[in-house]
């Protein structure tokens, strides 16, 4: 039978961490809850809010004191209508058991065993940035390495300003993209966003793109 | 001696897939590289936007052709999360089961490519004709080789047809022998222990603090896979065991592990088809028609504004995550924002920088054994 | 005299050499068999011995070139192995694709029948629901109509005469004899074209007797014919295009649909043009398997025959029921997306009414809604101010005259149609609810108005 981390280990991870983060932080305007997935086998995972001046003191504490040597996904949003927030920034992390291990041996981690810090965990942490037309959160490229590129690829695609953030660089766009050209803005919409090519236009051959002509 | 800067430009037989590989060489030793991507971005978090969460599944097959139900495996347990959907169990076997064949026809299509990149070109006809055999059981049951469009939003479009069962224990059992033949081809091949062992050195923590995952990590000596540490499908319910190799440097793990690796999931994979199949409700043999409630529910078209939907997915290069937001056109039946997080991605520059200090002849070798797809690296 | 040893008899001289020159000479042989009697020998490629030419110019064509191209004129072949003394007895692996195929070779290589193939789409039994339509990721649906023969009106057997009647203004179509046998051997999975149509189309100018006068549609010369050579056609059946260049066959339009009349055939072939326009495929390129879309075909045409009859039978009932005379009642078809194949605005009872006298029926009862038109807002004319009303899209030479017979004959009259004016003129003419307002009859014939006075 294949081993798993079950719920209540998955359980009391999450509340260990919970209270940790709520020791550390609790009061400042971060806030931190267990949310629980709707899919699979409905797991709990760790949401938390963070003003964007707080962020580089949660991110350290939370790689070098609570043990998240992960971070697995930056995305930014943007919403343009506005609310409570313009721009949003949501990282998802891990905490992950592996440590390097002596050549010619191998830790073949049982599940069932995993306590304590071991026990693999999810976070997620929201970011929401007022209304303007710079959104900058500070970086965390010297926290994680694996930020490095997802924060490249948010303010490629999004246009989020990451500050303090060394070499930036358009990585999924061509290099010779406009300044300020962030395709996946709200103003931008995709060529036939509504479906309207069909009947006047139907192989799109009246039509010509946006970046025609260009040398790309 | 000068040192100079080469470019392994995006049409290149070695670097599996469109991306450029800049290096810098004193002569026949890596000093500095860079990557470039970006050649097959195709916006598909942009096109999520304006598409129904159906709709979007065709496109998350193309994100990695050479894995795609895994990939929009993944999309589908997030859009499940989303929409707070269950899924029949029946439909979780099925999905375990074309994911597992997926994963067996992915790693023959990277052992395919990288026994050609090493010299031996015997193991691309071999491991083309193995791939063969899933590609026909994948096609038997998502209606195309490569592209297949088939989970659903609440479980699987159709069931396993019928005589699959019967077919695919055949194809499987066929080559979990043939595993045998890969092994005692390469291991006892000096050209390919030369070649692989001592290069490419790569640690655990190193890898992990750069967002490496899944078989890479797995080569460096620790058993962290998401389909225990995570749990999604009915992976604790059949016999497996992650695949696991013994680093054989303080350095880390080397070509050869990574490609250990992949051998020991392949046979797990194997064994995971042949004991999902005995222990599927219902029986492998049924075939219940489209739509049933035993491979789907019907899910809710629509997510208020404010959802979101979070999956973490075992993919065969790593841990590949979706993250939806819901509340899009459509009232709500788009989403408005679909985030695709690649563990090639992350991948592709860290092994970039672990090819410094080799030589040139070995950046093939080191590039492939970390197996890049760049389709979803690009997206 | 001492007896060498090699010049004892021994089994070398005496059997195995004669054994080898022997087997070594018929194996000789075996290269000028090959050529001499291919069929037989079954030497060539996979039963053939040379692809079949399609047509006299490409066969011509190729034995020009045979001396480069023709295997067998070849003394190397690349995929063989040969040499003087042991020619090899292997065929050659190759598949010569388009003339043969691997699964028809080896059955055991099968495309499955769920493979995501060309679309296949049964369109007399599709009711326009557009769903396809919607859910493409790829925008590569298009619904349309199409002139064409309803089945119902093609039926023969129990199921003849409950088909539309010709009627002037409608459309008519004849059957090509020439045709049928071209059908018979077409083959639309390997051809690039849609199969040669069956019917000739022709607008109906008019009926008198048993004859029929007909406008031709690709020829524009009108024609009379007796009306039994003609069967009734409709140019409001549903149809549609698909670009298979933009689809990436992943088949959400077969979902969609239900599985009931949209396919994708587990077919590879046939999809193939030389320019992007000839990836839209209309509807007869569409085709299912014949048989398939036979049954198909069965089902629907006995659902709308059935469905006919009993509204007959309906009618009939209720006519021996009532004792006045009673009016024909009119089944108005529906509009907006369900376009129908039956667009039928009269029903045929068993009354032996000819179509004049139904029409003389139908403009008195016009006449007489004309008292409750305000005719202050509209302006009065008479027949000799008419104006061509039929410019207007939207009214045909019927709504012409019932126009005229309800008293409006000009543009003028048309253009000052206020909203309530609009509804009441609709419902007086019988016409669609709302199309009055929907083809915006007043604004067309105020624009008509301006370009008169310009």
């Amino acid at each position: 039978m294949g081993m798993s981390i079950t719920s209540e280990q998955n359980e009391a991870a999450a509340s260990a961490f919970l209270e940790q983060a709520e020791e550390r932080f609790g009061g400042s305007g971060v806030t931190v809850s267990i949310e629980h997935h709707s899919n699979a086998v409905k797991f709990a995972f760790v949401r938390m809010t963070c003003p964007p001046q707080h962020w580089i003191a949660l991110a350290k504490w939370m790689r070098f004191d609570a043990g998240i040597n992960y971070c697995s996904m930056i995305t930014g949003t943007h919403y343009p209508e506005g609310g409570t927030r313009t721009w949003g920034v949501a990282y998802h992390f891990l905490r992950q058991p592996v440590r390097d291990v002596e050549p010619f041996t191998s830790d073949v981690l049982k599940a069932e065993s995993l306590e304590g810090m071991d026990i693999p965990l999810e976070i997620e942490v929201l970011i929401d940035l007022p209304d303007g037309r710079e959104p900058t959160v500070p970086s965390v490229q010297s926290i994680w390495i694996g930020a490095d590129w997802n924060e490249k690829e948010t303010w490629d695609l999004v246009g989020i300003q990451f500050e303090g953030h060394e070499n930036m660089h358009r990585v999924l766009n061509p290099h010779d993209s406009p300044d300020g050209f962030h395709p996946l803005q709200k103003q931008h919409q995709i060529r036939y966003h509504d479906y309207n090519e069909m009947y006047d236009d139907a192989q799109g051959f009246v039509r010509k793109p946006a970046d025609e002509g260009r040398v790309k | 001696m000068a040192q100079m800067w080469i470019t392994m430009g995006p049409q290149h037989p070695m670097t599996h897939g469109l991306w450029t590989l800049r290096v810098k060489v004193d002569g026949e030793t890596v000093v500095d590289t860079e990557a470039e991507l970006g050649y097959i971005h195709r916006g598909v978090e942009k096109i999520a936007e304006a598409r129904d969460f159906t709709q979007v599944t065709p496109y998350c097959d193309r994100l990695c052709y050479v894995s795609a139900m895994t990939w929009a495996n993944s999309y589908i347990y997030a859009a499940e999360d989303l929409l707070e959907v269950d899924v029949p169990e029946r439909a979780e076997y099925i999905r375990l089961i074309s994911a597992e064949i997926q994963r067996l026809a992915s790693h023959l299509m990277w052992l395919g490519a990288f026994g050609p990149d090493i010299g031996n070109l015997t193991l691309m006809t071999w491991c083309m004709r193995d791939r063969e055999m899933f590609l026909d059981l994948l096609q038997e049951l998502g209606g195309s080789r490569m592209h297949y469009n088939y989970p659903r939003i609440g479980g699987v479009k159709r069931d396993l047809p019928v005589g699959f069962a019967d077919r695919a224990r055949a194809k499987v059992k066929l080559f979990e022998q043939r595993i045998k033949e890969y092994e005692m081809m390469l291991d006892e091949s000096t050209i390919w222990l030369v070649r692989l062992q001592g290069v490419g050195y790569s640690r655990a923590e190193d890898m992990v603090n750069s967002g490496v995952s899944g078989p890479n990590v797995r080569a460096a000596g620790v058993n962290y896979d998401v389909r225990w540490a995570h749990p999604y499908s009915v992976y604790d319910q059949v016999d497996w065991e992650p695949a696991v190799e013994k680093p054989t440097s303080v350095k880390g793990a080397d070509c050869y592990d990574r490609y250990r690796v992949r051998m020991e999931e392949m046979v797990q994979s194997c064994k995971m088809v042949l004991d999902a199949l005995d222990k599927i409700p219902g029986g492998a043999n049924t075939h219940y028609s489209t739509g049933d409630e035993m491979i789907l529910t019907k899910a809710p078209t629509r997510a208020p504004e404010g959802a979101t939907g979070f999956s973490n997915y075992e993919c065969t290069r790593g841990a590949s995550q979706f993250y939806i937001q819901g509340g899009g056109d459509g009232r709500g039946k788009n989403p408005y924002r679909l985030s695709i997080r690649s563990p090639m991605f992350i991948t592709i520059p860290y092994v970039a920088k672990t090819m410094i200090g080799y030589k040139v002849a070995d950046i093939p070798a080191i590039m492939g054994s970390f197996d890049p797809c760049i389709g979803e690296t690009d997206r | 005299m001492p007896t060498h040893p090699q010049a004892k008899p021994n089994f070398r001289n005496l059997f195995w050499y004669p054994f080898k020159i022997t087997l070594i000479t018929a194996l000789r042989t075996f290269p000028l068999m090959g050529k001499l009697f291919p069929k037989r020998l079954g030497m060539g490629y996979h039963n053939t011995t040379h692809p079949e030419f399609l047509d006299e110019a490409s066969a011509q064509r190729a034995k020009s070139r045979s001396q480069y191209n023709d295997i067998s004129n070849q003394e190397f072949a690349p995929d063989r192995v040969t040499s003087d003394l042991f020619p090899t007895l292997w065929k050659p692996q190759t598949v010569q694709y388009p003339y043969e195929r691997l699964e028809d070779m080896e059955p055991w290589l099968f495309v499955p029948g769920n493979y995501n193939g060309r679309i296949g789409v049964i369109w007399e039994t599709c009711t326009a629901c557009k769903m396809c339509v919607n859910v493409c990721p790829n925008d590569c649906l298009h619904m349309t109509t199409e002139l064409r023969v309803d089945v119902l009106d093609n039926a023969e057997g129990e199921y003849d005469g409950y088909g539309a009647e010709l009627e002037v203004g409608g459309y008519a179509a004849k059957f090509r004899e020439e045709v049928v046998e071209e059908l018979e051997t077409f083959d639309l999975i390997t051809a690039h074209a849609a199969p040669p149509a069956e019917w000739r189309f022709g607008q109906v100018l008019d009926l008198s007797g048993g004859t029929a006068t007909v406008r031709w549609n690709d020829s524009g010369q009108e024609e009379m014919l007796e009306q039994s050579e003609l069967r009734t056609a409709d140019n409001q059946i549903v149809s549609g295009r698909i670009d298979i260049g933009r689809c990436m066959f992943c088949g959400l339009c077969m979902e969609a649909c239900g599985f009931t009349s949209f396919f994708m055939t587990n077919e590879y072939d046939g999809m193939s043009g030389f320019s992007r326009q000839d990836l839209w495929f209309d509807a007869s390129r569409t085709r299912v398997l014949p048989s398939v879309h036979q049954e198909a075909v069965d089902g629907e045409l006995a659902k709308r025959a059935t469905k006919e009859r009993d509204k007959r039978a309906k009618k009939a009932a209720k006519a021996a029921k009532s004792a006045e005379p009673e009016v024909v009642v009119e089944v108005k078809a529906e509009v907006k997306t369900e376009v129908k194949a039956e667009v039928k605005p009269k029903v045929e009872d068993d009354k032996p009414m000819s179509k004049e006298e139904k029409k003389a029926a139908d403009l008195q009862r016009v006449k007489e809604r004309s008292k409750s038109i305000d005719f202050t807002t509209l302006g009065t004319a008479s027949a000799d101010q008419k104006d061509d009303l039929q410019a207007i899209k939207g009214i045909g030479p019927f709504i012409e005259e019932k126009l005229n017979a309800l008293g409006i004959y000009t543009f003028s009259q048309i253009s000052k149609m206020t909203s309530e004016l609009e509804d009441q003129v609709n419902e007086a003419i019988e016409f669609f609810p709302g199309r009055v307002k929907r083809d915006e009859w007043t604004n067309q014939a105020k624009v008509l108005l301006e370009k008169g006075d310009a």
